[in-house]
């Protein structure tokens, strides 16, 4: 076995383990944090049930997502030691500048919001809730901008002294468009994540007839968050998709499985790919909608594959530059399907809510609870295909992933590690899911009631 | 600014992270070591927690923020540390999954199986009948003024007696615990025995003591605090 290929199975396994609990922390924050507010305001006791029951579910959420961050950040030196040396000046910045102003305030005000209820006064402890979402959400903008800068490298010279990646331009390296582009998709997709968690919750205890004030109002924020998510989501990764046209044009045409120029160009719908995933068996193409989506018109030359790999050996001397074009092609269509589908079950529940549960519409209802794991294969299948899509880069033109690993592992080291990490995910993923589905079922009153569980007085706490 | 001034500067700026992840969470990491040796039962161990329960998280911020500050000002130092140091980061990352999900889990179920949650004392219980109770009987004497007299009995004097398995007869317990539970010791020595005095201070009658006169015997029991209250 290759230690390139053992570190890549390991990060991306421990990013996409992290990226289960991260979205739902982005978005469901503001559910917590909308709900706690509206208690402020009107002073009544439902809205704080609401935002200690939501809270609770984000919480068990929430440590999870911490613990296994920790990993991420230290794999870079761990087994990406190349790639360290190389971008360190650069992408190291935004890393540091995360932890500096978000991970502090989202984890110092998180601890404030647990321990400080009926300590705080009201507004002070919505204050702090407020203060964990800006955290979480401000971490997503500076960790998108270290990896928007790996995608689309920009503000940077290469050094001819120590032959390393240096930053010249921080403003470039800040409002590069692809970074806020991966913010716009990101934050979108965790507002998605957290609606429709909270519909599959609260459908399940509506179809069940308990609780059903509390479950209507968190049913109705949610659909209206959730089917504007959606959208917002589909938004973004169209801008995202054209703006990769022109920065990363190999990703592009590898997510669309297009092998040679076309003007215009067809779309495939389905495709059937060899054993080394580089190689088409067969596909069900469609004339010219590929130049549609991309111009919206029905002409305009979109660049194939093996165009742009001669291209680039031309540039960058001989290799492969193709990515793994099965893979790309189809998490991007498991993506966006799961998309298209998410805004049409959100138009659903939109609907459902808004004419007050109408009987017609009603047998649908109880599958409602089935949409909760639907963004969570929507946002791996979406970063799977981001970083598939760059390689055999890992900063895209720059350096190539296998010369970016750490040249002192062995294959028995690392091995060890991914067996580790796997077993404890795997435990950690049955125990979260688990919680997660024990406090769902529960309801509110368990929530509100064992609230003493999460933060009983630090002396002589009453069970 | 020169490239070395700021590059001293940043050494220090790590300095001052690498020295408050140290100072900071050298605490949590005492607490969590003491925490089966301190915490007696499942609410003793909740209290101690408690103690870091706000802080733990923001405190490991400052590992965080140390590696990304070293990852950006000495891209080569954090390169050639963390990657050299694998095995060992490896085994401290999962140990760190394992506590920050332990601290947020632990409280969030309660069934017979999790340690010590319902049935305080039952692991201490059976330790203390396996190993202790052999070699050390114990005589425990109750009196009236609050005042709990622990003998060690020397071999050849009788036993104690009750039926096996029968704990309020038995003296299934140690002169720690009972340390811990009755507060302060006072040692005698002379005529063959050895003598403890056992004084809780500020109550009148050591509610954790528990005698059974009827096996014959002179036993103790500890009674969980929480509960006699």
């Amino acid at each position: 076995m290759d230690p390139v290929i053992l570190s890549r199975w390991q990060f991306a396994l421990t990013t996409i383990y992290h990226f289960f609990f991260v979205p739902l922390t982005l978005g469901l924050g503001w559910f917590v944090a909308i709900w706690e507010t509206i208690y402020v305001r009107t002073d009544n006791e439902a809205y704080k049930r609401l935002a200690k029951f939501w809270g609770k579910l984000f919480l068990i959420n929430f440590a999870m997502g911490v613990v296994t961050g920790i990993v991420l950040e230290f794999q870079f030196g761990m087994n990406w030691s190349g790639f360290s040396r190389f971008v360190g000046d650069i992408f190291g910045a935004p890393l540091a500048i995360e932890a500096l102003l978000a991970f502090f305030l989202e984890s110092t005000f998180l601890g404030i919001w647990i321990f400080g209820w009926n300590r705080l006064s009201k507004g002070l402890h919505a204050a702090t809730i407020w203060m964990v979402v800006i955290g979480s959400n401000l971490s997503a903008l500076w960790i998108l901008m270290a990896n928007g800068w790996m995608q689309s490298p920009v503000g940077y010279v290469i050094s001819e002294v120590t032959g390393r990646a240096e930053l010249v331009d921080f403003g470039a390296l800040m409002f590069n468009p692809r970074a806020w582009l991966f913010f716009w998709h990101t934050i979108s997709a965790g507002f998605a994540t957290a609606a429709f968690f909270t519909l599959g919750i609260s459908a399940y205890h509506l179809a069940r007839k308990q609780n059903v004030e509390f479950f209507q109002r968190s049913f109705r924020l949610a659909a209206l968050i959730g089917l504007i998510a959606a959208v917002m989501v589909g938004v973004a990764g169209h801008v995202q998709g054209t703006y990769l046209l022109e920065v990363q044009p190999m990703a592009a045409a590898a997510s669309e499985a297009l092998w040679d120029t076309a003007d215009p160009a067809p779309f495939s719908v389905v495709a059937i790919f060899d054993a080394t995933g580089k190689q088409e068996i067969w596909s069900l193409k469609i004339p010219k909608a590929l130049s549609l989506l991309y111009f919206f018109r029905t002409e305009g030359e979109v660049p194939g594959i093996n165009q742009i790999q001669a291209e680039y050996v031309a540039k960058y001397g001989p290799g492969d530059y193709v990515p793994l074009v099965a893979l790309t092609f189809w998490m991007f269509r498991i993506m966006v399907g799961l998309g298209l589908l998410m805004i049409a079950l959100g138009a659903y529940s939109l609907y459902m809510a808004l004419r007050n549960w109408p009987k017609k519409w009603a047998r649908w209802f109880k599958w409602i609870v089935w949409v909760i794991p639907l963004p969570y294969l929507a946002n791996p299948a979406g970063w799977i295909l981001t970083e598939t899509g760059r390689q055999p880069w890992i900063v895209h033109g720059l350096l190539k992933t296998e010369n970016a690993v750490s040249p002192t592992l062995g294959v028995g080291t690392i091995l060890f590690s991914l067996i580790a990490f796997v077993l404890i995910y795997a435990v950690l993923m049955a125990v979260d899911i688990y919680l997660l589905v024990k406090y769902g079922k529960a309801g509110p009153d368990a929530a509100t009631h064992e609230s003493a569980d999460i933060a009983p007085a630090v002396v002589g706490a009453v069970d | 600014m020169s490239t070395e001034f700021l590059q001293t500067l940043w050494f220090i700026l790590i300095a001052v992270l690498w020295i408050g992840f140290f100072f900071l969470e050298g605490f949590d990491y005492g607490v969590g070591i003491l925490l089966p040796f301190l915490g007696k039962e499942d609410r003793e161990r909740r209290e101690i927690i408690n103690t870091i329960g706000p802080f733990w998280d923001g405190n490991e911020v400052w590992l965080i923020t140390a590696g990304g500050a070293m990852f950006a000002a000495f891209p080569n130092w954090y390169a050639t540390m963390f990657s050299g140091f694998y095995l060992a980061l490896v085994l401290m990352l999962l140990a760190l999954i394992a506590r920050g999900v332990a601290f947020e889990f632990r409280s969030k179920d309660r069934r017979p199986a999790w340690p010590d949650s319902r049935r305080p004392y039952r692991r201490e219980h059976e330790l203390h009948r396996w190993f202790f109770e052999p070699a050390q009987p114990l005589r425990i004497d109750v009196r009236p003024n609050g005042v709990a007299h622990i003998r060690h009995a020397r071999r050849d004097l009788p036993q104690p007696q009750g039926r096996r398995g029968d704990r309020s007869s038995r003296c299934d317990c140690s002169q720690t615990a009972l340390a811990i539970c009755l507060g302060q010791r006072r040692h005698h020595r002379g005529r063959g025995i050895s003598q403890h005095e056992y004084i809780r201070p500020g109550r009148g009658r050591p509610d954790c003591v528990s005698v059974d006169h009827r096996s014959g015997a002179v036993g103790c029991r500890l009674v969980d605090l929480s509960r006699s209250k």
